[in-house]
């Protein structure tokens, strides 16, 4: 019997590090999809990396509770998506606070929407405008190459909703950018 | 014309290259290192670890105590409304400040009290407000001017409600105390070469004469946290006065670290 309580905590132990392994490799495969996700959102390389750094801590600190680690990366982009919401509506809401009184942006004049950077300001103004379920689905399906498939598993959705979303999303797209071109032209 | 942005005409796969290549950025090289840092820094000892079941039962334990100790002190006080306790042994909940009259001790807290200044008066759940002549008072005294106490009781403030002794946590009634002595944090060399940024929230005592006594990380950024510490350290606050009297408080501050060529 006094044999059993070292026994017990080595294999505690064992368990440990066998968990810390499958984590790891877990990490390292899916780091960069996390990174993405959260920059999907944020936009700042800085503050994705915070995003997805929390993301991974909570993913550890639940991993033992994990029964299907298979869906570790779904699970991991749903959560990650989530803190980076959250993290974005904070920072929103601190920036007006803080900048109540601060001029607003100008809209961009039709020379200064002729480059590449203002072409990717203008994408991601219409990602924005999208609501949260539509900007998920695009986001995801143009990171790493994902198909609808793959998307629906990372969400944990029907193929058939996913499909129906990316449409409704990138016909949202196509009229907002359609409806800004108008515009800069215009003026 | 305008359409050239993307490409020669605005077509839906063009918008789909354009959202990938935005969306085709990579991480710092350090970012994997960071997390496993910080996991680590963070990891309980695994001979420590309490299975949740322990931790579940233990909690139920502790919440039906709470139940159970609230239930029966709530339960005594009915039929002996009309006799007055003695004031040890009962729940911190009965316990509410009386203003000492300037005058003398005789109006609020009854002919047979002796003429201590600050001695508490012990409340019934119905409100009312009796002397106590027979036991010495068992809990720290506490005194407050005439007029701020019953104003105080009125709003039923943080400082009726707050242990007394340790630090008041600023907030609701609790201001926070204005910063006198400001000094932002040193940017470590590191981590400006790394062009890394992110904010530092620590939770900061202030004691009576303004200075800070104690600072604790709440939101940790390993290579910020001393920088935030030694900063916030030097920072001087004009006291908070509860009742005209300087009072230690705490709070959290938010240290953001930006390199300075944003």
């Amino acid at each position: 019997m006094p044999e059993c309580a070292p026994a017990l905590v080595r294999s505690r132990l064992g368990e440990q590090e066998q968990l810390d392994r499958e984590f790891e490799a877990r990490l390292v495969e899916s780091s960069t999809l996390a990174f993405r996700v959260a920059y999907g959102v944020l936009r700042q390389r800085q503050d994705a990396e915070d995003v997805a750094q929390e993301a991974f801590v909570k993913a550890h600190r639940s991993f033992p509770q994990l029964r299907d680690r298979e869906r570790f990366r779904a699970w991991l982009v749903r959560m990650t998506w989530r803190l980076a919401l959250n993290r974005q509506r904070a920072d929103r809401r601190r920036a007006s606070r803080e900048l109540e009184h601060v001029r607003p942006p100008t809209p961009p004049t039709p020379t200064e929407v002729a480059g590449s950077r203002e072409r990717a300001a203008l994408v991601w103004q219409a990602i924005d405008a999208l609501p949260d379920k539509l900007r998920v689905v695009v986001v995801l399906a143009a990171i790493e190459g994902h198909d609808i498939r793959e998307v629906a598993v990372l969400l944990n959705l029907p193929q058939g909703t996913v499909k129906s979303r990316l449409f409704l999303a990138r016909k949202r797209l196509y009229e907002y950018l359609q409806c800004k071109i108008t515009d800069s032209g215009m003026r | 014309m305008q359409d050239n942005r993307f490409g020669n005409a605005l077509t839906e796969s063009a918008i789909d290259r354009e959202i990938e290549r935005a969306l085709a950025v990579e991480p710092s090289p350090e970012f994997v290192a960071r997390v496993r840092a910080r996991i680590a820094s963070e990891r309980p000892p695994v001979a420590w670890r309490v299975p949740r079941i322990f931790t579940v039962v233990g909690a139920t334990v502790g919440v039906v105590l709470v139940v159970v100790a609230v239930s029966r002190s709530t339960q005594k006080p009915g039929p002996a409304a009309a006799n007055p306790r003695p004031l040890s042994g009962k729940a911190i909940g009965d316990v509410s400040l009386t203003p000492m009259p300037a005058s003398g001790p005789q109006g609020a807290m009854g002919e047979a009290a002796p003429p201590v200044r600050g001695s508490k008066a012990v409340s019934e759940p119905n409100g009312a407000a009796r002397s106590r002549s027979a036991a010495p008072p068992a809990r720290p005294e506490v005194s407050l001017p005439a007029d701020n106490a019953t104003s105080d009781r009125a709003r039923g403030t943080e400082a009726a409600s707050t242990p007394l002794g340790g630090p008041l946590r600023v907030g609701r009634d609790v201001r926070a105390p204005l910063k006198i002595v400001d000094m932002k944090p040193l940017y470590p060399d590191s981590a400006r070469a790394a062009q890394v940024k992110g904010v530092v929230i620590l939770d900061v005592t202030i004691a009576i004469d303004g200075s800070v006594s104690n600072a604790r990380v709440l939101r940790s950024i390993p290579i910020f946290d001393q920088a935030a510490i030694d900063a916030v350290r030097q920072w001087k606050f004009e006291p908070t006065l509860l009742n005209g009297t300087p009072v230690e408080v705490e709070m959290a501050v938010t240290i953001n670290f930006v390199p300075a060529s944003e």
